[in-house]
């Protein structure tokens, strides 16, 4: 297999946007061909899209964006991994350039979800789940994530100030992102300690809040990644794609032995670590999927970034803060960045692509080398993480 | 009423819910359906405000109940006030009206005499 590297990176804003899907997707992807600045045919282009079919009424989106910026006669492809296409998308592009067929690869994801209502969008998210045994109840995936924070909770002695700990950082780290989607300080008084704060944080499936959930985003992401041959002649510091883990799970929730374990994120992340040759503790920068709160507490214990059952300690300590021991979502995470569900998994791997280029102005974690990132499809039931490392 | 069903893999006697081609187990592929009754014990829940198209409740409840062998199943909870580790009695019902059209599906009530 040969190397991978990204060698051009961009996004858009993250949030209410105007335009249409794929306005959003060009505008990503010229941004990274630009900052990649390689003159060189692209040969293959990677879209990551959940939802245009049901929600924009569109298809055949990958050919879409090739004639949008005539790359003809460049492969193109649509990928649906649910909320994991980001990372499906960039994984299927690295197995192009590592197995040689392709030298250079443009890799897109997004998603435009504010052209429906709410009930439309849950309702949407919710078609991921088991058509008989879960969908037909009106199961929704912050149902699936309040059950497991129960049982997490009570298990692990996880408290509500916990998960609010996770929102009020993330909030904090989207304040010095000017792409995220949600750019508000909140407190631990204002979100759950004030009379007011049932008003301001209602619940959406018990035990879980508002805040406790990432909100309904447009956005896009695009990296482009190419061959040593092509990342040799870059002008921008490159990154190189050290490790790729996937695993799947049970589709429905209930089958799973242990309630409280995210086994595809245990088992993604060993794939991913093993393939780079280095250990949790060698990472200097982490995006984790924190569609919920609870899951970024949950990830970085599967990901074995702390102890299981420890992984609220370490936030208590604000080792995930930004200058922490073990900075988690620099960005803003999926609860303030945003989380439009076929950007998120690029988008993870673009803020990473800062960090290791050390370009993210004043959210940058010092002197970042290893970044690593897990990309969670379903409720846990196909994860993708990556293992990135800088140029020493 | 429409039960649901369950299956037990005619190899390694494994129950499963909902249907799988191969069994998780033992890969057989032949199977025996049941219905899915009795009693289950409660082993988590949500009651969910943010509501998917077609719920025009107020709230909803869902919970994971286990029966004595460690089958699981998702259903509508019938219920209060839920508790971890409550014993509930499992009936069928609708548990959603789609145009119209009432779907049948698991529901947990509270066990008579628990
Ligand atoms: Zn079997």
């Amino acid at each position: 297999m040969r190397d991978v590297f990204i060698v051009g990176c961009a996004m858009t804003r993250f949030g209410r946007m105007e335009g249409g899907l794929l306005d959003l997707l060009e505008e990503a992807a010229t941004g990274a061909m630009n900052d990649a600045d390689i003159d060189e045919p692209v040969e293959g282009v990677f879209v990551a899209n959940m939802g245009a079919g049901i929600l924009n009424h569109l298809s055949g989106v990958g050919s879409a964006l090739v004639d949008r910026l005539s790359l003809y006669p460049a492969a193109a492809e649509t990928i649906e991994n649910g909320p994991a296409s980001g990372g499906s998308a960039v994984k299927v592009a690295y197995y192009a350039i590592a197995s040689g067929l392709v030298d250079l690869a443009l890799v897109v994801g997004g998603e435009k979800m504010r052209d429906v209502t709410g009930w439309e969008a849950t309702d949407f998210v919710a078609t991921l789940t088991h058509p008989q045994a879960e969908y037909i109840y009106g199961a929704t995936l912050p149902a699936f994530a309040a059950m497991f924070a129960r049982l997490y909770m009570e298990k692990y002695g996880v408290k509500h100030e916990h998960l609010a700990m996770v929102a009020i950082k993330n909030h904090e780290n989207a304040l010095l992102n000017p792409y995220a989607h949600v750019q508000q300080r909140i407190t631990m008084e204002g979100i759950l300690h004030r009379p007011e704060a049932i008003m301001n944080n209602p619940p959406v499936a018990e035990p879980l809040r508002l805040y406790d959930c990432c909100p309904v985003s447009d956005g896009a992401a695009a990296v482009v990644l190419a061959s040593e041959r092509i990342a040799s002649k870059a002008k921008k510091p490159c990154v190189r794609i050290a490790g790729i883990g996937q695993a799947t799970d049970t589709h429905a929730v209930h089958e799973r032995k242990d309630p409280t374990e995210l086994k595809a994120v245990r088992l993604a992340s060993q794939k991913a670590f093993n393939m780079a040759g280095v250990k949790p503790e060698d990472v200097d920068v982490a995006e984790l999927h924190d569609a919920f709160t609870i899951l970024e507490i949950a990830e970085s214990e599967e990901a074995g970034f702390f102890e299981k059952g420890k992984g609220h300690v370490a936030l208590e300590k604000g080792e995930t803060s930004l200058h922490g021991r073990m900075p988690i979502n620099p960005s803003g995470g999926l609860k303030a960045r945003g989380h439009p569900v076929g950007a998120t998994g690029v988008a993870q791997v673009v803020e990473l692509t800062w960090q290791l280029r050390h370009e993210a102005g004043p959210r940058q974690v010092d002197g970042a080398q290893i970044g690593f990132s897990c990309n969670f499809g379903g409720f846990g039931n196909n994860v993708l993480c990556f293992v990135l490392a800088g140029e020493k | 009423m429409n039960k649901v069903e369950g299956f037990i893999c005619r190899s390694c006697k494994t129950r499963t819910y909902p249907r799988h081609r191969r069994c998780p187990t033992c890969g057989g592929e032949d199977f025996e359906s049941f219905d899915l009754g009795g009693r289950v014990r409660l082993l988590t829940f949500t009651r969910i405000y943010m509501l998917s198209l077609a719920f025009h409740e107020r709230f909803i409840t869902l919970g994971i109940g286990e029966f004595e062998d460690g089958l699981r199943a998702l259903g509508k909870l019938l219920v209060d006030e839920p508790k971890v580790g409550m014993e509930l009695e499992v009936v069928t019902g609708v548990v959603k009206m789609e145009n119209g059209i009432p779907i049948q599906g698991l529901c947990f009530k509270e066990a008579a005499g628990a």
